[in-house]
């Protein structure tokens, strides 16, 4: 058939073939090819949970998955979770704590609840609104939800429903064949259904080297996603797909994170939730961790990758100003070469970069900051997950023998077409206040800090728009940067 | 009346429907298979006022594969019944709101409805449009009747001169509310099934299958039996699914009749925001007089709300609206009046609180303003002017044994929550805060509101209504077990707990054990109509009627009985699921129930509304006893706001509510903590921004709800006093916790900043402005 691809993947355990369209999403599969209706959709674009579901053990929004990256991979859904018979804990705790009222976000609830506990057999409460933080309910304010989370959590020290404190077995449960009874077992298809994703042609590279040849010959667009949260949104928003799709989220060569050179080099593909794992960003990054643990929630962390978050080029995208402000540059290769440039020079304009067609964005790398340096991030936004920023700001500085401030890096997002640098500032900050313990002194720093917000605030040139006002986004810059030389300085 | 003893009623039943959810099994409408199915699809308005021109259609499409509906096509009369018929079904001559609907596409496939979609354009010449309260009062536009007024009302109570001239301060201020999306997880969307017999069968995610019902009748100019209409499973509603589905099972069922095909309608989230209906913008001026000892004397309160571009709900909105104006005040001498304005905006109609929410944060923030004139405590203030039994509301009605819950509530509200304590608290830590010149440490802030609401349609609407429920004997085909009973009501389950709590209270009255009854679907050609699922009334009017309904199952069993074992019926108890005659066990319910299916074929009990004595309503002259009964509620909400930047944080949030008695109480703390987090989010996070009359906040990305994160601590307390009328003594409930959370965040806010919101929601950036004009006073 022309325009689909053939994916094989397991779904609850079973095997499943099937000719798709490469960008059909993971949440039309379940639902229009297999009948799996339990996954809902409630906004399509990755702001509501309904259809999270389990991917390699990893929850991800089902909306947000094309069919391009589902071969070989394993999928767990509310229907492979538990029935009245044998139910999941989780079903039986939140059954017996009345937390379900309409339902429509359960399966997701439930499947969110599942991914927590298995990675955190006993949260805390903070720890468990973190993880439900993706997941919408409109009906219950939460409260019971949280308390039956809180039950199992509790109750699973015990090993009362068996929590295996094993990690999980690495070899995935041998899958049944397709048999002709699957699609009974399934929930039966709907076969009226037809919702083709667009009909473009799907690239899958076998190796870094493969997919750098194909971009250097196509003489058409060539759209390279990794975790498509970013792509898919706006496919689904309308926006017309030409061309062709690569995915390189399966590159090896593109993930992981190493220490060289006085460098940490993070590949292209390496999730957000990789980062929130890596101890070695832990150690030398905690503003990179900060902001990866603001970003979207949990499903978004566990699919987006710091590549596709420079690469999607928008202005409030959270990790390019923390990446600048930590003197960050991007490796970008093609079979002509690589090249390593300044992050802060990447952005050229609104959704617009340096990278030409035939690159990919391979490696971001960051200087190993001293020993003295201290770094911030400030995430300014309506709600506390799920959100976009209003304002964010990122810095780095050192602060000399002299007491003064050295390499000073102050970078805000949401503020300017592109994530931006704030060379004024910085400057201003270079020129450094005069050192002392006195009270004298401690007032020459806070009026320091406080002309270092002005010179901020009015370097940067926000405008309204929906989430915000440009007079406040000026001001919140001015009082982040304020907030960051006071500390630096004391 | 004796303590009723009870174990059902009371109990923290687990829900009926829990594990078909926990499980994602439950189908809701688009879950469901429907071989031959269409999709449809409609052509809107891209302009907010405007002359239709014409209709484009791109020639090189085949128009053939699909159906294309104008309003030209319609087979009946062009509206859609709710209040007025003012509201098209699809706009013909002139458009009156950006995306109103303008014609209808159904298509076998999806990919093809969005291709004849994109080859169709509208050519409109714009007429100019009115988009805000002021400007529709302007009038210099004339968009709706002769004076853009859609209804007014008028509410007058003792001599305001009088009031005024004897206050000590005069205190003037002006309120104002946005709009709020209801935002249920699962968008609006329906299916109509062309019946073999003609009429039509509608499928759909909604709240009142009877309004539906007649809406088609009506709008497809059919008999009442052409029409079904059925409730899915509905995933969510908050008063988005009261009037809106009316319109689009309309469009559904016109392409169904046209197709010859089932045809879906799916509202993705986009088209859902944009185009349904929202909570009402208000504007609320006060006028208070105030003694200084704390009397309020005289009030004068003027209701402006935006109705958008047709009537929708709009009349009964403002009418709630305005009689909660006064909140749980006594006010001696009073006058309210409101309007509600057309606007070039998409019609606003029902939402949780109904009205109610506005108001009540106009007052509630007047009590702060006169409190803080005063210098008083806002909660003595509160405390000294606070409704109790025997006081005269506004309008006339006078509070009987439930007046009691205002001071309950404050009394738990005062205990749980600390509130004196903690205000001084925070009060002398924010001080000290500011004399250190700290600007980063966040300042805490603590409100505290007092609301109530009144449970059931306003004024003689249930007498209008006239709820019917029945009730039936089944026997399970294939089990020998004895049968069950099946609820026939029109109430539906949207997941506030009707499927268990209605069962509960049949179960109760027939002394069976809950797992014997069940609600049939709410199916118009199968249940009665008790109603709509709206206004608070289903526990306490609906209830009701079901206990009349056992009641009237229960004396056929006894009439029975009594017949064959020669006794007097009235001997004749149900108790533990058996009859007995004084202490004697004569069958069991039933084997009792058996034995009559056997000998009649049916066995059926009916209930009818019976309007409670000594309450009246006069339509007329706009008073009497605008509700049957009246639910309290206190709202405690702290939180934390950064000095500079006003980013907010719930920290914690105390509510009690005083709702006669709870039937389930884990489903009414449900209840409370979920309309207490909308209203949390409509206090400080919903805000959408419209332009030239489009929304801007259209996706989930843009309109931001509550989540995980964002929720405060709660501790919540349901309070009874048990209300005579009400099932088992309960009163409503679901609208209550939308009606007070509001003004407490703007009063926390206020105790933190020094500022003062008199809009919501209270945001960072007003409070930015706020701020720079307090400086630049200074």
């Amino acid at each position: 058939m022309s325009g689909t691809i053939s994916i094989a993947f397991t779904v609850n355990e079973q095997q499943v073939h099937l000719q798709v369209p490469p960008l059909l999403r993971l949440l039309d599969i379940l639902r229009d090819h297999l009948g799996l209706t339990g996954t809902k959709e409630g906004c399509g674009e990755g702001e509501c949970g309904a259809c999270a579901v389990l991917l390699n053990d990893l929850l991800v929004n089902a909306c947000l998955v094309p069919a391009i990256q589902l071969d070989g991979c394993r999928v767990k859904t509310i229907e492979g979770l538990g029935q009245d018979d044998c139910p999941d804990p989780i079903q039986t705790a939140f059954v017996e704590a009345g937390a379900v009222q309409c339902g429509f976000c359960f399966p997701g609830m439930v499947l969110a609840t599942r991914f927590l506990l298995d990675n955190n057999p006993v949260p805390s409460r903070q720890q468990i609104r973190r993880g439900l933080a993706g997941n919408l309910c409109r009906c219950t304010g939460y409260e019971r939800i949280i308390q039956a989370v809180e039950s199992i959590a509790t109750s699973a020290t015990d090993s009362a429903w068996g929590f295996s404190e094993e990690p999980d077995n690495e070899v995935s449960p041998a899958p049944e064949e397709l048999s002709p009874g699957l699609s009974a077992a399934l929930g039966g298809r709907k076969t009226h259904s037809h919702l083709p994703g667009p009909a473009v042609k799907a690239i899958f590279p076998d190796t870094l080297h493969a997919a750098l040849a194909m971009l250097a010959n196509q003489d058409q667009t060539v759209n390279v996603i990794a975790g498509a949260t970013d792509f898919l949104t706006s496919v689904k928003l309308g926006t017309p797909v030409r061309g062709s799709v690569l995915s390189i989220i399966h590159l090896a060569e593109l993930s992981g994170i190493s220490q060289t050179n006085g460098f940490i080099e993070i590949g292209t593909c390496t999730t957000f939730t990789d980062l929130l794992r890596a101890p070695l960003i832990a150690r030398y990054f905690p503003a990179l961790i900060e902001c990866s643990a603001q970003m979207g929630a949990v499903a978004i962390q566990n699919r987006a990758t710091v590549g596709g978050n420079i690469i999607s080029a928008s202005p409030a995208a959270d990790s390019p100003p923390v990446l600048m402000a930590l003197g960050a540059k991007v490796r970008l290769v093609a079979t002509s070469g690589s090249r390593d440039i300044p992050l802060s020079e990447f952005y050229t304009g609104y959704r617009q970069t340096v990278k030409r067609a035939d690159e990919l964005l391979h490696t971001v790398l960051l200087p190993i900051p001293s020993p003295a340096a201290k770094q911030v991030f400030y995430k300014v936004a309506t709600r506390s997950a799920l959100a976009i920023a209003k304002v964010s700001l990122a810095a780095s500085a050192e602060i000399d023998s002299a007491a003064a401030i050295t390499n000073p890096l102050l970078s805000a997002g949401s503020v300017a077409a592109v994530p931006v640098l704030l060379p004024k500032t910085q400057r201003f900050l270079a020129s450094g206040p005069a050192s002392g313990e006195d009270i004298a002194m401690t007032r020459a720093r806070a009026d320091f800090a406080a002309e270092a917000g002005r010179i901020a605030a009015a370097e940067v040139k926000p405008i309204d728009d929906v989430r915000s006002t440009a007079r406040y986004r000026q001001m919140v810059v001015g009082e982040l940067v304020r907030r960051f030389v006071q500390q630096v300085l004391s | 009346m004796a303590p009723y003893q009870s174990n059902i009623v009371g109990s923290s039943a687990i829900r009926t429907d829990a594990w078909d959810k926990v499980t994602g099994r439950i189908r809701y409408l688009d879950d469901l298979i429907v071989p031959g199915a269409w999709t449809g699809g409609t052509v809107r308005s891209h302009l907010p006022r405007g002359r239709i021109i014409r209709i484009n259609r791109d020639p090189s499409f085949d128009w053939s594969q699909v159906v294309f509906i104008t309003a030209a096509d319609l087979p009946g009369p062009n509206k859609t019944m709710m209040i007025a018929a003012d509201h098209p079904i699809l706009a013909a001559d002139e458009v009156n709101y950006l995306n109103e609907a303008i014609a209808l596409i159904a298509a076998p496939t999806k990919l093809l409805l969005n291709r004849a979609l994109a080859a169709v354009a509208v050519e409109i010449d714009p007429l100019p449009a009115v988009l805000t309260i002021a400007d529709s009062l302007k009038r210099d536009v004339t968009i709706w009747g002769e004076d853009n007024i859609l209804a007014s009302y008028t509410i007058n109570k003792g001599n305001l001169d009088d009031g005024f001239a004897s206050a000590d301060h005069i205190i003037e201020s002006v309120y104002r509310t946005g709009h709020q999306e209801h935002l249920y997880l699962e968008p609006n969307r329906c299916l109509a099934v062309p019946r073999p017999g003609g009429g039509i069968e509608i499928i759909g995610s909604l709240q009142c299958p009877y309004y539906v019902h007649a809406a088609l009748a009506t709008g497809l100019a059919v008999d009442f039996d052409q029409v079904v209409v059925r409730q899915a499973p509905t995933g969510g509603a908050f008063g988005g699914k009261e009037d809106f589905p009316s319109v689009l099972a309309l469009h559904a069922s016109v392409l169904a009749l046209a197709a010859g095909h089932p045809v879906k309608i799916i509202y993705e989230r986009p088209e859902d925001i944009c185009c349904t209906t929202k909570r009402h913008p208000s504007l609320v001026r006060h006028r208070t007089g105030i003694k200084i000892d704390g009397t309020i004397v005289a009030a004068r309160i003027d209701v402006d709300f935006d109705g958008g571009a047709y009537t929708t709900m709009s009349p009964v909105v403002l009418s709630r609206g305005i009689l909660h104006a006064a909140g749980v005040y006594r006010v001696p001498n009073i006058k309210i009046t409101g309007r509600a304005v057309a606007t070039n905006t998409p019609p606003n109609g029902a939402f949780r609180g109904f009205g109610a929410p506005q108001t009540i944060f106009a007052i509630e923030r007047q009590l702060d303003r006169l409190a803080a004139a005063l210098e008083i405590n806002p909660l003595h203030l509160r405390e000294y002017n606070l409704l109790s039994a025997g006081d005269t509301l506004p309008f006339g009605q006078i509070l009987k044994t439930e007046g009691g819950g205002g001071e309950l509530v404050l009394q738990r509200i005062k205990e749980l929550s600390c509130y004196k304590n903690r205000r001084d608290e925070i009060l002398l830590a924010n001080q000290q805060l500011i004399v250190a010149k700290d600007a980063i440490t966040p300042r805490q802030g603590i409100g505290l509101s007092l609301f109530l609401h009144g449970a059931g349609f306003t004024g003689s609407g249930e007498e209008k209504i006239g709820g019917k429920v029945e009730i039936r004997y089944r026997r399970s085909p294939g089990h020998d077990e004895g049968g069950y009973l099946e609820l026939l009501i029109s109430n539906v389950e949207m997941g506030q707990g009707v499927s268990t709590v209605l069962p509960m209270i049949a179960a109760e009255s027939l002394s069976l054990p809950l797992s014997m009854v069940r609600q049939h679907t709410p199916d118009t050609s199968v249940v009665p109509d008790s109603g709509p699922t709206v206004a608070s009334r289903t526990t306490m009017i609906v209830g009701r009627i079901v206990i009349t309904a056992c009641n009237d199952l229960l004396g056929r069993i006894t009439g029975h009985l009594a017949r064959r074992y020669s006794v007097a019926p009235e001997d004749i108890i149900c108790r533990a699921t058996c009859f007995h005659f004084s202490d004697k066990k004569l069958e069991s319910f039933s084997t009792a129930a058996d034995h009559y299916l056997a000998e009649y074929g049916e066995l059926t009990g009916f209930g009818e509304y019976v309007s409670p004595p000594g309450l009246s309503w006069d339509d007329e002259k706009y008073e009497g006893d605008a509700y049957k009964s009246y639910s309290w509620g206190a709202n405690v909400v702290e939180l934390a706001i950064d000095p500079v930047t006003f980013e907010i944080k719930l920290t914690k949030t105390t509510a009690v509510v005083e709702i006669g008695r709870a039937i389930n109480p884990v489903l009414a703390i449900g209840q409370v903590e979920g309309g207490t987090l909308q209203a949390l989010g409509f206090g400080c996070l919903e805000e959408m921004k419209l332009a030239e009359g489009r929304y801007l906040n259209d996706r989930l990305s843009t309109y931001l709800i509550p989540t995980t994160l964002d929720t405060p601590e709660f501790i919540t307390e349901i309070a009874e006093i048990p209300y005579e009328r009400g099932p088992y003594g309960a009163k409503g409930l679901g609208e209550l916790p939308m009606n007070g959370a509001g003004p407490a965040i703007a009063a926390a806010v206020e105790l933190a900043t020094g500022l003062v919101p008199t809009e919501l929601p209270v945001t960072p950036e007003k409070l930015h402005k706020l701020a720079q004009l307090r400086e630049s006073r200074s």
